[in-house]
């Protein structure tokens, strides 16, 4: 890509990156709250408590689950944005506890634009859906300035391994399988003061599949609960997981893995919009007992790692095969306790 | 002078990362022009995070957030006519200057014709300085034959000072070809630098 260097950066062509580009949320719920949405006795999981995708009851007693995910070009190397929106887009079939099974691309792209790009983009998240195992289908493009890329997934899984964040139980353990920071380090990525250590953490980070978390949580009972950790955050999201389950989450500030550099860029102000979005939304059912930058904590994610709800006795298993595994830092992050004074409390 | 940089219709985080470099260029005190309240934000953490304090102020779409050194990162919201006031100091190096004519005042025409080679004089050792200079009707004698107002005028250019000069009106007095300093321009862009200036000072 020699004379990539002469033409616009992709991520100069978007205002907002990856997952920091969703609408924010309180209008999505005030939307989503004057929808007639009709009732189907087939629908295990629908839209009312914010879960990562839809699932169905197939005949055969097999769930079906889909899910859709799309964002503006959050990378200048196309392939790695390719990977990284494919990356993202799958995660919410692994954060149900199933199998990727279909895709179809979803593509914006400038009419006025070098075509070999787009071929870039849609090479790197035909290479994650095949090693999801899933194949791409087809796909529909649209042309628009904003170069915007992403895949709707459907994926196979059954009763026994459906995890929705709504089923988390009092006394599990948290666990996140990558670190945050994603949405600060893209934006120092876009501004070019980056560092090298931080932006390769976070690109790693953010290519790398929830597969193998996902079949890891597989093999314990004791998962009670999933999600995977976007563009509401780190804080967000598990104020969803704790709202669905009417139960409170508790962080532990300390244990929370963070991308090399991204405390030290927040406290400089590279901080997204949508983490003061996820602030004005979220802020109100949380609580900070501890000095912690609240920016981290609402950082909006990009294809983000599992937030896992875990009795504690499968707890330490888990880690270790997650340990084993896994190329992203992770860790126990925090419990579930009863219903207290907010949903989240940082610790 | 105090420094401006314009960061308006920047998205975030440009707006921080051009206050960085400033703040790590040159350790001094300076003006930031941003159109969004995010920018605000994220500018009070970066001051706060290298010692600054800031103080914005808010005019139409724009707000100017000041980076004071030394400061506790405080962020002070001011009101109605302090605004007014933050608001004419960004006007350092925001302001033009209009001739629409080649003397000062009326009266006795020689007396005029001294005046403006005096008053360009002066502009040129000022520190607060235009950012333009705009020459129409009689005004674009001076650029083209008056020989003390030229030599003045390099001194202005030589400080970063924009001369547009109105080709209509050089056309009409037939000229365009004398023209010693400034660009020929028309009213699309004079007219503009004036609506969009902090003040027009006309003599």
């Amino acid at each position: 890509m020699s004379d990539k260097i002469k033409k616009r950066r992709l991520t100069e062509m978007v205002r907002n990156c990856g997952c920091a580009a969703k609408l924010a949320p309180g209008i999505l719920s005030d939307v989503l709250s004057g929808l007639d949405i009709p009732q189907n006795d087939n629908v295990i999981v629908g839209i009312e408590n914010s879960d990562d995708a839809g699932a169905y009851r197939l005949d055969d007693g097999r769930i079906l689950l889909q899910t859709l995910d799309f964002f503006p070009a959050n990378n200048d190397d196309p392939y790695i944005f390719g990977q990284i929106a494919a990356a993202n887009a799958l995660s919410d079939i692994y954060a149900m506890g199933g199998t990727p099974v279909t895709a179809l691309n979803i593509v914006c792209f400038p009419g006025s634009a070098d075509i070999s790009i787009l071929r870039e983009i849609l090479r790197g998240g035909a290479d994650k859906v095949r090693e999801s195992g899933a194949v791409v289908m087809g796909g529909h493009t649209v042309e628009d300035p904003e170069p915007k890329y992403g895949l709707s997934v459907t994926g196979i899984t059954d009763a026994e391994h459906l995890l929705a964040n709504r089923n988390a139980e009092e006394g599990d353990v948290l666990i996140l399988t990558k670190p945050i920071g994603t949405g600060i380090i893209v934006s120092a990525l876009k501004g070019g003061i980056a560092g090298e250590g931080s932006a390769k953490e976070a690109v790693g980070s953010m290519t790398s599949l929830n597969k193998a978390a996902c079949e890891a949580m597989g093999k314990f009972r004791g998962v009670h609960g999933c999600t995977d950790v976007t563009g509401f955050s780190l804080g967000g999201h598990a104020i969803e997981m704790a709202k669905a389950s009417s139960l409170t989450i508790e962080i532990e500030s300390g244990s929370v893995p963070v991308i090399e550099g991204a405390a030290e860029l927040a406290e400089e102000g590279i901080v997204p919009q949508g983490t003061y979005r996820n602030k004005d939304f979220f802020g109100p059912d949380s609580r900070f007992a501890a000095d912690f930058n609240e920016d981290l904590i609402f950082d909006p994610q990009t294809s983000g790692g599992l937030l896992i709800s875990v009795s504690e006795e499968d707890a330490d298993g888990l880690m270790r095969e997650l340990k084993a595994e896994l190329s992203t830092r992770c860790g126990i992050i925090g419990r579930v306790t009863a219903k207290s004074d907010n949903y989240l409390i940082v610790k | 002078m105090r420094k401006v940089l314009d960061a308006a219709g920047k998205e975030c985080p440009i707006p921080v990362i051009i206050a960085k470099k400033e703040i790590e260029a040159n350790h001094a005190d300076f003006d930031i022009i941003v159109d969004n309240d995010i920018a605000v934000q994220n500018l009070t953490k970066l001051a706060s995070s290298k010692g600054y304090s800031v103080q914005s102020a808010k005019s139409g779409e724009l707000i100017t957030v000041s980076f004071i050194s030394g400061g506790a990162g405080a962020c002070e919201i001011m009101q109605d006519e302090e605004i007014e006031n933050v608001a004419a100091g960004v006007g350092n190096g925001s302001w033009v200057v209009f001739m629409g004519k080649d003397h000062v005042g009326e009266g006795a025409q020689e007396l005029g014709s001294n005046l403006a080679k005096m008053f360009f004089y002066t502009l040129s050792q000022e520190e607060d300085l235009p950012a333009s200079i705009l020459f129409m009707n009689g005004g674009v004698n001076l650029p083209t034959k008056d020989e003390q107002v030229i030599e003045h005028l390099k001194v202005l250019r030589d400080k970063g000072v924009e001369i547009l000069v109105c080709g209509t009106c050089l056309d009409y007095y037939g000229l365009k070809d004398e023209l010693k300093i400034g660009e020929i321009s028309n009213m699309y862009e004079i007219a503009g630098r004036m609506f969009r200036a902090s003040k027009v000072v006309t003599v």
